[in-house]
Order: C-alpha cells, then structure tokens, then sequence
C-alpha cells in the first residue's frame, strides 16, 4: 500500500542565542535525522522519555515549527514548504490531538463553535447543517447534545479530551497526530478515550501518529512503532518485534521500567530492571557513539531496525 | 502500630453546607509497610492524605473520628501542636516537585528549614546533614545542587529533592501522594527503588497514594481500594491482584492497557465519580455508577465484611458479580 506520509531525514533544531545581540552560538539538536512513514489507516507510535524529541517531530508535521531540513512527503507530494500544505489542503487533512485538553481549547468559546470552527473553515457549513455535525461528532465521542453551548470549564478531564477528540476529527482528516492524548488522565477515562480513538479510526480509517511515553499505551493502539532517544530512533519495528525481541539496550531498560501487576513476580522483575539498569550503565560506549550520539538505523529483519555499533 | 484511624470523616464546606468527602474510613499502618491508597480522581485518596497531616483550611473542613499517631490523638490537635509532628514525625512527598519547592530558595535552604525547627543542629552540622540527605537520595553531586535552585533541576532531581526534605528528620511515617505520576517510567523505577530503600534504613511507614496500579503491585504490602470517600476493599497485594472481589477493584484492575497481552477493547468503567455535592451517602456507592449492577443484591448500609485473613470487602454484591460480557 502507498505511504499516507513519508518523514525522510527530518532535522528540527533549535537555536541557542545568547549575548547582546542574541547572536545563535548553538543549536539543541531536537530531531536529528528521523525517517518513517505511515500507511493509510494505520497506528504508529512514537515512544520516548521527556526530552527525547518526540513532541517536536509532532509539532513539526502540523506547522507548528518549521524543519531544519529534511523532506515530509504527503499522499506522494512534498509538503516541506508550508504554502504547498495549503493549496492540497494538507492542513484539513493533517490533525491534532495535544495533551492538555483544558489549555488547548479556548475559554471563552462554546463547544459549537470550538467543534465547528474547522468546519465553518474547511467546509463552509453553517447554522442549522453546522449544528447537525456538531452533534454528530459530540456522539462519536459519547457526548449530549447539552454539550453544545457549554464552555470548556464545565467539563471533566476525560469529557475535555473527548471534545479535542471530536474537534480533530471533524474536517474528516487522513491523519491525527495525538501527543500524550491520555497521559493526563485516570485509568477508567484514559481507557474510555483510548477506545472513541479506536471506534474513529474504524469508523473513518484515519490513521494515527501516536506519541507518548506509555509503552502500556502504545502497546494497546500501534502496530508499528518506534522508540526514540536523544533525538533519533533507536529501534523501529512491529509491535512484536519490539516487546517480544527487544535489541537495543534502550528499548530493554525502558521495557523492564513499566511497573508489571504480576505481584507474585515483582522480586524478580525489580532484579532484572536494577541488572538493565547496571547494563545500560557500563556499555554506554557498546551502542552510543563517542559524542553520546545513537548510531544510525541497521536493517534486522524486513521490519525490524535497530541502531548498533557496525562491526 | 503506626498509625490507626478509626471512623475518619472530613467534610468540606460547599455553599454552605458540608458535604462528607471520607465516610468512615478505618484503616492501620504498621512500621516497615507501605499501604497503598487506590482510586480514581476524586475518591478522597488526597484528602486521606491532608487529614492526617493536617494540611487543610480550619474553616472549611470538619474532621471528626480518630487518627492516632503512636499513642497521641492528631484530630483535633492545636496547629502548634501538629507544627511539632508535621515533618518531624510524619513526613509527605507531594506529586508536583516544582510546586511544592520553594522558586526563590535554594535547594538547601529549603532542607535546613525542617532542621532548624526540629532539631538544635548547629549550623555547620545542617550543612553536613543536607549533604548527606542529598546523597542519601542519590544526586550525584550534592555540593553543587544544595547550591542550585528547584528551576535549574531535571523533574526526576526535583522529586529527590522533596523526597529529601520529607525524610530530613527522619520521620517513622512518609506520605507519598502520587509521587511518580509526573514522571518517565525510567525516573520512575528510580524514585521507587529509593523510597523503598529509605523505607528500609529508616524503618519506615509509608502510605503510598496513587492511581498507578502497576506501581502498586510493584511496591505495597497492603493496599486499600477508595471510592466515592470510603474504602470499598482492603488487604494484602497479593489478595488483591490475584483474587480482587469488590466490583469496582475488579473494573479498575480490568480497564488497565497491559503490556503483556492485547485486548481489542479497553474495559470502560461508565460514568464518573459523583461530585461531593452529587454523592448519595446511603447503599452501595459504585452500583449506582454501572447500571446492570444495581440489579444484584446490596446491603442497604454496606459494611465490610472479612473474606479472608486480612482481606475485607464493602457490600455483598460481589458475590453474584459477574462483567456483563462474561
């Protein structure tokens, strides 16, 4: 199948300017050198600690911040450049579901109108046919029709992620990008949020960028993902490659860190994540090079890509 | 025995009325345990926590039953009183590092100060022991950091660094309310294994608030499961994990993502934990949250009953419980 989206050798990187004149003396590498792709209507997870990158390569897909170099290919067209994005209609298409429900939905508009922007934008609807998909999308998502002339405030944290939800999905995109969409969130909510994402991406065969540290998360929604440090990929793969065969000492460590239910076997488990944890200590030098950085991706298997040091 | 409460309740006042945040809640903490405190947002695990330790506003709040420390009676203790236990005795770890620190303090400046009002340390000698908390919780380089301020630290310093003010007078009983919750799963572990540590030097007991049930399994010895303000179910880890009984136990340890296995839909608890001002404080609570088990038979003032040694359960719905899919 064709690439929805194709990232090759992507480079975000931010200036550090100090001094009178702010002159730029360096640069935090953020994104160093990440390509993927993603297929239509399917769920890629991009994992790592805070600090990885992982938000910037999101933020970089929807506009918000601007590739350092590097090419972002849509649907078989570039759209590195952003008044391209426009013309295709790559912002309609390309959606975003950010972490904080409450600081991303404006105060001081009503659910209709915070639902029904992109629709009075992108497709021109209005009064009683905006309303009638306001509604629509309010019950995808699990929501009255109560909801509608109701401010962001009145709502739990769950109900707000729900909204965001339903606003990301209303110009009927091809791909939502969620950052930590559930990260804030109770066990109970976080579940009931995470299976609205599944019925939707069933429904209308959006696929998804899914970026979070919760590898219980990703485990549940991708089935293809990628874990990222210090601005690059360590290890892509299926999700069995990943969990089941984990190659990069990385990728170990951050597996034996999630805490397991199995009581019966947390002597062993903790064992085993402090002996990763000594591991991971003394052969740094084994799968970073000198300067701390990952090495680049070697092909495993057809899926399967890990970043070793080359014999 | 650590601590014992006995029929706990705290209300707080809402447009002028109280309204029962803890209905009776009973529970123990021995030394050298950590009870771990479950629940959803909003089920009182929080205001458990500030009841002991007394971090609550006078006028607002009603606290009445029995929360014994050793042998002294903390309800209804003077401020001055609880000032002498409150860091001394009892210590607490909050779950958000950055506001819990002092902006304008340095990092050991805001250690001495539980030295300076507990103990008659001499200056040179806070100096030492600030050192020593600070490697104790394992930052790598104490001289420098007791020097910095909370901005310049990594989130995972900021945790240590509270973690050390709690234990600085090496208190018998540390509350932690989700002390990881803010955290990578790798920072994580770490802040774990040094709890549990600092547990074990100092014979500690420590209650362990939290929503993560991964970390429960990982850390408690026994847990105690909160909704809607009372304790629903309570006993060892391992009753709990592997022969969970209450309904609402049962539902949260079933909407849990696992790594281990994958399920193509997550458990959905429906609804939501009723606001204090929406909670009916008669029959059992977490029925009249699912609507099919309501159906099933329910005391009409649930009490806890024993199951097993050591294991208590509200109700007697959950012997007839059943998810409906099953």
């Amino acid at each position: 199948m064709e690439e929805l989206l194709k990232v090759k050798d992507l480079c975000v990187y931010y200036p550090v300017r100090s001094g009178m004149f702010k002159h730029v003396n360096d640069y935090v590498y953020a994104v160093d050198g990440v390509s993927f792709d993603i297929k239509p209507g399917e769920s890629y997870g991009v994992i790592g600690e805070s600090g990885s990158g992982k938000s910037t390569i999101g933020q970089t897909l929807v506009g918000l911040l601007e590739a350092t170099s590097g090419t972002i290919t849509y649907a078989g067209k570039d759209v590195t450049d952003k008044h391209v994005r426009k013309k295709m209609q790559y912002n309609k298409e390309v959606q975003m579901i950010f972490q904080d429900s409450l600081s991303s939905l404006n105060p001081k508009k009503k659910i209709i109108d915070i639902i029904g922007e992109p629709l009075k934008n992108f497709e021109n609807l209005k009064g009683v046919a905006l309303k009638k998909r306001v509604v629509e999308l309010l019950k995808t998502v699990g929501l009255d029709e109560e909801a509608l002339y109701k401010y962001p405030y009145q709502f739990s944290g769950g109900q707000r992620q729900r909204i965001g939800v339903a606003r990301a999905v209303a110009p009927r995109p091809k791909l939502i990008i969620a950052d930590e969409p559930v990260s804030a969130l109770d066990l109970s909510v976080q579940a009931q949020v995470l299976n609205y994402m599944k019925d939707i991406q069933e429904k209308y065969g959006v696929a998804y960028l899914f970026i979070s540290h919760d590898l219980g998360v990703v485990h549940h929604m991708c089935d293809r993902l990628a874990i990222m440090h210090k601005g690059r990929f360590v290890e892509v793969g299926t999700r069995d490659d990943i969990y089941e065969d984990p190659l990069h000492i990385y990728t170990k460590r951050l597996l034996a860190a999630i805490p397991q239910t199995n009581v019966l076997l947390r002597k062993k488990h903790r064992d085993e994540r402090q002996r990763l944890e000594c591991e991971y200590d003394s052969l740094k030098e084994d799968y970073y090079d000198k300067n701390g950085h990952v090495y680049p991706l070697e092909q495993i298997t057809k899926t399967h890509a890990v970043a070793l040091k080359k014999e | 025995m650590l601590l014992e409460m006995k029929n706990v309740n705290a209300a707080f006042k809402v447009d002028g009325h109280y309204y029962n945040a803890l209905d009776d809640v009973c529970l123990n903490v021995n030394e050298d345990e950590i009870l771990a405190i479950v629940g959803e947002s909003g089920c009182g695990k929080s205001t458990l926590a500030t009841s002991i330790i007394g971090l609550y506003n006078e006028k607002q709040t009603k606290i009445s039953g029995s929360i014994k420390y050793r042998d002294q009676e903390l309800v209804g203790t003077s401020a001055q009183e609880m000032d002498q236990i409150r860091g001394e005795k009892i210590g607490m770890i909050f779950q958000d590092p950055l506001a819990a620190l002092n902006p304008l303090m340095r990092v050991a400046d805001q250690i001495k100060e539980s030295l300076t009002l507990h103990t008659t340390l001499s200056e040179e000698q806070k100096d030492l022991r600030v050192q020593e908390l600070l490697s104790q919780v394992g930052i790598q380089n104490p001289k420098r950091v007791a020097k910095q301020y909370p901005h310049e630290l990594s989130g995972g310093m900021r945790q240590r660094v509270i973690i050390a003010i709690a234990i600085a007078c090496k208190p018998d009983l540390i509350i932690a309310d989700e002390p990881t919750t803010a955290l990578d799963v790798t920072i994580q572990a770490q802040i774990l294994d040094l709890l549990m540590k600092i547990q074990r030097e100092n014979h500690a007991g420590i209650i362990l608030i939290t929503h993560d049930l991964g970390v429960v399994a990982q850390m408690a010895d026994r847990v105690a499961v909160m909704y809607a303000g009372q304790v629903v179910e309570s006993g060892s880890v391992q009753q709990l994990f592997t022969e969970p009984k209450h309904p609402y136990t049962r539902s949260l340890l079933r909407s849990m993502p696992q790594a281990d296995k994958v399920r193509d839909k997550l458990y959905v608890i429906e609804g939501m934990v009723p606001s204090l001002k929406n909670m009916e404080h008669s029959g059992c609570r977490f029925s009249k949250r699912v609507s099919w088990l309501s159906k099933l038979p329910h005391e009409s003032e649930p009490q806890m009953h024993q199951v097993a040694e050591g294991h208590y359960v509200r109700c007697v719905c959950w012997k007839d419980f059943k998810f409906s899919q099953e």
